[in-house]
């Protein structure tokens, strides 16, 4: 097992790596010259000349994909082309309000989609069961930011809950998680429900029953656990969508996360900030794809084996 | 039902209610509404368009961030509500008959907010590194020197005369830094940690999230009355009037047009509104056939409907343009003779030039409300037999396209104006000087235009007028851009703030405001 676990970190690696030469590739296929959007536009030829020269434009491609490296590599993710601060710092203050956000949003979305779900297959076709659906089916295709919207609108306007902007304590993070999480909670609803009733179905639930366990034990211990497996992949890939999908619900709820940091910095061609920003996201997915897979392991004895065979 | 399930749904049940109100419990404590205030605030949250790029002036993109860095620092004189260029860090300002001379006799006594004092070295070194930075040379380019005569004189001399020489040495670009602070600290320090004399001093700058200033009690004009100021970045205006709505925020800029009649029947909150120091515009590069031919874009602005824009993008707020000089600049006047909305006449005059039928393409940068604009006109233009393409470009590549580059037919901007006079407006637009990326991308060479626009900048009072008049008529008569809509720009505040005025720039001076 832990010799899998060091194949996968080592694996990881890799991923950063390529991931970072793609982005590498297309910041400098793209248009728009970062010496011209510091220096603005009323700048003379010779000044954008210089700057050019001074930040190492001008070298061919390959020099400047291997400078960032190496200087990576020693912990230097470079300067911010706009503020000329330490990449790093910008990103450290960043990145945990990002995550953390994103984290309360899964963490929501298991909490109502996993026992909705749960509880729709096992009232199939009950009032609960279509009221859970149709709400899914909302949930999932109105566009986040009109939901950020309408949260807004209600509890903090209306009902004075909770704060609309900013990150001052952990109530500002509520409706901001909230909207974030509805896409992730319709699809873990409708993931859990469908996985269950197959589950239910089974010969060993069957079996279950006939020996005398109660209901409540059949569905917990024995068909929640087989039906989780589907559920908690989609938790690791949705992860992925949550990370990226900050970027609409900070700019509606000002928030100071990485989302809104990686756009202005693509806009202007700021490509140390992009780097740095989406190799730490590539990062943070990785992980929690590892840890979904480790998971697996102890739900499944079967999976576990499989691992230790390698 | 079976009595174990009924039991398990209860149980759900109970732990989600548990849950729900452990985190109401948190947030019980932590959702802060700032409506009730029984004693007067001292503190004041100032929400920004944009999160601020550098609090350097010489560096900054957006127009907001200057709201900042007119708290942190002083001009030699600064505009009054009434328009007019009063005393501010030079007490005295002596301008020779000629109007080549400027001598400023500077305040004794003003300090630094790291405590040195303010004197002529400071300003000498400030203003010659505006000159250096490049970004005002359309205002610079009239200073010829700019020397010590004492610790407390300064002698700046221009090359030319210049009407709008105060009003450039009151803007932003000329804030008056520490020669020894950046000298000692490096000239890019100020970008993230400001060092100026004015009412606030610069705390904390906590990117994405906050800039915090506080009150500079020794402020040489007196202590400004708001203690602490929070400038937080709000780029969505639905949430901007949320935040103001919940007293999370005190002021927000430019709320939706939308919202305006929302804003102003709530008791709680005050609505300022004025004319903006820029002109919408459909701006045509004139160097690509058929826009080389005059007549063909005095057609295109005959068949513009402006008040179509109004109503369609603007929500009904904002005035047709008769000029390219916006209202609030001085060197406007009503007298210039636009065009009024004529299919007859553009369709005969494009018969005239010998043009069926046009196609064109106006490149846009992602902006919503210039959207609006663009379609309008696409479906006004149509009506003449002109076929008109809309491209949205992201903004590095609309830059190179339309500004590097000069790549384009037709796109609708809003040139802003550094403080409020036509030359800020014109110069950089339409003089043969400016010709491509500093600002001209009209692509306009014209002699006479160029002369004239040099003579209007020296000119003052009527003569000043009637100069403009002259420019602005012929930018007119040969059709050289299509002004579309004076906007507004917009205030909106808690109704307790005092001193608020809305500015044509949309930059605020929050050492003027106070709690009632």
């Amino acid at each position: 097992m832990g010799k899998y676990i060091l194949q996968r970190l080592g694996m990881m690696v890799f991923v950063v790596l390529g991931i970072s030469f793609i982005i590498f590739v297309i910041m400098s296929l793209t248009p728009g010259n970062p010496a011209i959007l510091i220096l603005g536009q009323s700048a003379s030829p010779d000044q954008i000349a210089a700057l050019e020269e001074k930040m190492g434009l001008n070298n061919p491609f390959f020099v400047r994909y291997f400078d960032y490296i190496g200087n990576m590599l020693h912990g230097d993710f470079g300067n911010s082309y706009l503020t000329g601060l330490p990449v790093f710092d910008d990103i450290f203050s960043r990145f945990p309000t990002t995550l953390k956000l994103s984290a309360l949003a899964m963490f929501f979305a298991a909490l109502v989609g996993i026992p909705v779900g749960v509880i729709s297959a096992i009232r199939q076709y009950s009032f609960v069961d279509a009221i859970s659906t149709t709400l899914a089916l909302l949930f999932a295709s109105i566009p986040n930011f009109v939901l950020g919207l309408i949260l807004m609108l209600v509890f903090s306007l209306n009902l004075h809950m909770f704060p609309a902007t900013g990150v001052q304590s952990f109530a500002s993070y509520v409706l901001p998680a909230l909207t974030l999480s509805a896409m992730t909670m319709a699809t873990l609803v409708r993931m859990t429900r469908s996985t269950m009733l197959e589950v239910l179905k089974q010969d060993y639930i069957r079996t279950a029953r006939s020996k005398g366990a109660t209901e409540r034990s059949i569905v917990l211990t024995h068909a929640l656990r087989n039906a989780l497996l589907p559920v908690i992949t989609v938790i690791g890939v949705d992860f992925g969508y949550l990370l990226g999908g900050t970027v609409v619900i900070e700019s509606v709820f000002s928030i100071p996360g990485i989302g809104t940091l990686l756009i202005t910095a693509i806009r202007m061609k700021d490509t140390p900030v992009v780097m740095a920003a989406i190799m730490f996201v590539t990062l943070a997915y990785s992980l929690v794809n590892l840890t979904v897979d480790i998971i697996y392991a102890f739900i499944d004895p079967r999976i576990k084996s499989q691992y230790e065979k390698r | 039902m079976l009595q174990s399930t009924k039991k398990k749904w209860v149980q759900v049940l109970a732990v989600s209610l548990t849950l729900s109100m452990v985190l109401f419990g948190f947030t019980a404590c932590g959702g802060s509404s700032k409506s009730d205030t029984s004693k007067t605030r001292d503190d004041l949250v100032f929400a920004t368009a944009n999160e601020p790029n550098s609090l350097d002036p010489m560096a900054i993109a957006n127009m907001s961030t200057f709201t900042i860095t007119y708290a942190i620092y002083d001009n030699l004189v600064e505009e009054n509500s009434d328009g007019e260029y009063v005393p501010s860090l030079a007490k005295k300002v002596d301008i020779s008959k000629d109007g080549l001379t400027y001598t400023f006799t500077l305040n004794k006594g003003v300090k630094f907010h790291d405590g040195s004092e303010m004197t002529a070295d400071d300003v000498v070194f400030s203003i010659n590194r505006t000159i250096k930075k490049g970004w005002a040379f359309d205002m610079t380019a009239f200073i010829k020197s700019v020397k010590k005569v004492d610790d407390y004189t300064v002698k700046m001399t221009l090359n030319r005369p210049f009407d709008g020489m105060l009003g450039s040495l009151a803007s932003p670009f000329f804030s008056i830094m520490s020669k020894s602070y950046l000298q000692k600290n490096g000239d890019t320090s100020v970008e993230r940690k400001p060092m100026g004399t004015g009412a606030y001093k610069f705390v904390s700058w906590k990117s994405g999230d906050n800039i915090t200033l506080e009150a500079n009690e020794d402020y040489f004009k007196g202590a400004p009355s708001i203690k602490k100021v929070v400038f937080k970045p709000i780029t969505d205006k639905d949430t901007g009037l949320v935040a103001l709505q919940n007293g999370e925020i005190d002021a927000f800029l430019n709320i939706n047009n939308s919202d305006i009649q929302t804003v102003k029947d709530d008791s709680n909150l005050a609505f300022y509104s004025t004319n903006q120091t820029a002109v919408l515009s459909l701006i045509m590069n004139t160097e690509v056939k058929p826009l080389n031919n005059e007549k063909v874009r005095q057609a295109i602005n005959y068949a513009i409907n402006k008040d179509d824009i109004i109503q369609g993008a603007l929500e009904g707020v904002g005035t047709a343009a008769n000029s390219a000089i916006a209202p609030t600049c001085s060197g406007y006047s009503k007298d210039v003779t636009g065009y009024s909305f004529s299919t007859d006449k553009a369709k005969a005059l494009l018969k005239e030039a010998g043009y069926k039928s046009i196609n064109l393409k106006i490149k846009l940068k992602e902006d919503s409300k210039n959207q609006k604009v663009a379609q309008i006109i696409q479906s006004n233009l149509k009506q003449v037999g002109i076929n008109v393409e809309i491209e949205t470009m992201e903004a590095g590549a609309y830059s190179n396209d339309v500004y590097v580059n000069g790549n384009y037919d037709m796109t609708i901007t809003s040139w802003f104006a550094m403080f409020p006079d036509a030359y800020s407006l014109l110069y950089s637009q339409f003089h043969k000087d400016c010709y491509g990326s500093t600002g001209n991308i009209t692509h306009v060479r014209d002699n006479t235009l160029s002369a004239d626009l040099d003579a209007a900048a020296e000119a003052s009072g009527d003569a000043k007028i009637a100069a403009y008049n002259k420019v602005a008529q012929y930018l007119n008569d040969h059709a050289y851009v299509a002004p579309l809509v004076y906007e507004n720009t917009t205030i909106t505040t808690n109704a307790k703030l005092k001193g608020v005025e809305a500015n044509p720039l949309g930059v605020y001076k929050v050492k003027n405001f106070s709690w009632k």
